[in-house]
């Protein structure tokens, strides 16, 4: 095994590297800076839904005769009513849950201040990103 | 001469597959996501992958350079946000601007393709590890100092690296579905090592005008041996355990030695003729990786 990578290394470096060196000084080099020219010349599917659209829609019904239009009218007034009713239970239920909302958020507010302050201190401790301190990491394809 | 004639950075995968959903947010944000990632050289046969027929601790030395390789692609998603920063700094050209982005771009779909080969070998759906850019900010410097500097680093330096092991390792690769990845991974490093070249040039021929003191090529011939050093750290780093047999290298998998050689041949044959050619004087470079560097694994 060990003489097979031997000889691996050997054909490497007297064929394949050199191949490769001269095809990327073509490709990569010799055109990216226009060596051609003289340089004084000037230059999940986690099984979620697809997203939805809005589809247009479009219907055709008979028009209602007179009997019909008495019953809708009757239909609609207690509809109506009803939803007067239900819209005074909402509002109150509204206040209940809005007290309740104003409560928690205050809550939220100061742990999201508290939570700000602390990442904020742990941040000061490590480099930023950009940091002159860091030497240069290069990095290329990862061969091995 | 068109030399990138044979590479479609802007292709269309037609068989395009969600590669690493488990990576994703889980909101509509995915389709377009998709949209983007498709836009890649070649197809990928993810079912075609021949690792069923390695070892178990083939797999498991394949699982970890993989993740390896994903850390360093994710990594790179910083490295060209943060470069942008410095371009924009120092007003770089739009189309200089554009490609900059769009490598960063290109870093996502190359991390998630490491996290998809990753899970192929070992069964796991990992994330690629955190990490987060760290080139030179130095205040005081030009704009364009910095900016060229960092070009150099992580473009002319690091990606023409890049394309060359890939060029080399997609030699000797045979698995389908490894194969296919390195070639879209390559030919998005080639034009990411280009976009460097191609700023080097522009600053050369246009950064000096009005200005005093250090020149551009100063801060080129400066930048120079940290950028070299940047990368062969890499090169000497330590390897996940497992030996890398005849088997595991049909999978896109060299040696540490070979490495070596691969970044020796480049600093001569590729980065030294190239700084050469455009007046930037190279040092110590080819003494620093010859052949003692190259054979001192
Ligand atoms: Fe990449
Ligand atoms: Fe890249």
């Amino acid at each position: 095994m060990a003489k097979h990578r031997e000889l691996a290394n050997i054909v490497f470096a007297t064929t394949l590297g050199h191949t490769s060196a001269s095809k990327i000084w073509r490709t990569v080099v010799f055109a990216g800076a226009m060596l051609v020219m003289p340089l004084a010349a000037g230059c999940g599917s986690r099984n979620k839904p697809a997203p939805l659209e809005p589809m247009p829609v479009t219907r055709t019904e008979p028009a209602p005769t007179e009997a019909e239009q008495d019953a809708k009218a009757a239909e609609s007034k207690a509809a109506e009513d009803k939803a007067a009713a239900e819209a005074e239970a909402m509002a109150e239920q509204e206040a209940a849950d809005k007290a309740a909302a104003d409560a928690a958020a205050k809550e939220i507010a100061a742990k999201e201040t508290a939570d700000r302050e602390a990442a904020a201190a742990e941040a000061a401790k490590k480099p930023r990103p950009r940091t002159t301190k860091a030497r240069p990491t290069g990095r290329g394809f990862i061969l091995s | 001469m068109d030399v990138l004639a044979a590479v479609d950075p802007q292709g269309r995968d037609e068989f395009y597959e969600p590669t690493s959903p488990w990576w994703l947010s889980g909101t509509p944000l995915e389709a377009e996501h998709h949209r983007l990632m498709r836009r890649r050289s070649v197809s990928i046969p993810w079912a075609a992958s021949t690792a069923a027929a390695l070892t178990a601790p083939e797999r498991a030395r394949l699982a970890g350079t993989w993740m390896r390789r994903s850390e360093a692609e994710y990594l790179a998603v910083s490295t060209f946000s943060v470069l942008a920063l410095d371009l924009l700094a120092a007003r770089a050209p739009a189309d200089v601007l554009s490609l900059c982005l769009r490598a960063g771009i290109d870093e996502i779909r190359h991390a998630e393709m490491c996290v998809r080969m990753a899970e192929i070998y070992s069964g796991k759906q990992n994330l690629p590890p955190f990490g987060m850019s760290s080139l030179p900010d130095e205040p005081e410097r030009p704009k364009l100092h910095q900016a060229l500097a960092n070009t150099m680093l992580v473009s002319c330096v690091s990606e023409t690296y890049a394309t060359t092991v890939l060029a080399a390792t997609l030699e000797l690769t045979t698995d389908p579905t490894a194969h296919a990845v390195l070639t879209s991974i390559y030919s998005d490093e080639v034009m990411h090592a280009r976009l460097g070249w191609s700023y080097l040039r522009h600053a050369i021929e246009t950064g000096d005008a009005g200005r005093k003191g250090e020149t551009v090529i100063d801060a080129a011939a400066q930048m120079l041996p940290r950028a070299l050093r940047g990368v062969a750290n890499v090169v000497e780093a330590e390897r996940p355990v497992g030996e890398v047999t005849p088997a595991v290298r049909t999978h896109g998998l060299m040696t540490p030695a070979e490495e070596r050689v691969i970044f020796a041949t480049c600093v001569r044959e590729v980065l030294v003729p190239g700084f050469q050619a455009l007046g930037v004087p190279v040092g110590s470079a080819l003494d620093d990786y010859g052949d003692a560097w190259a054979s001192a694994a």
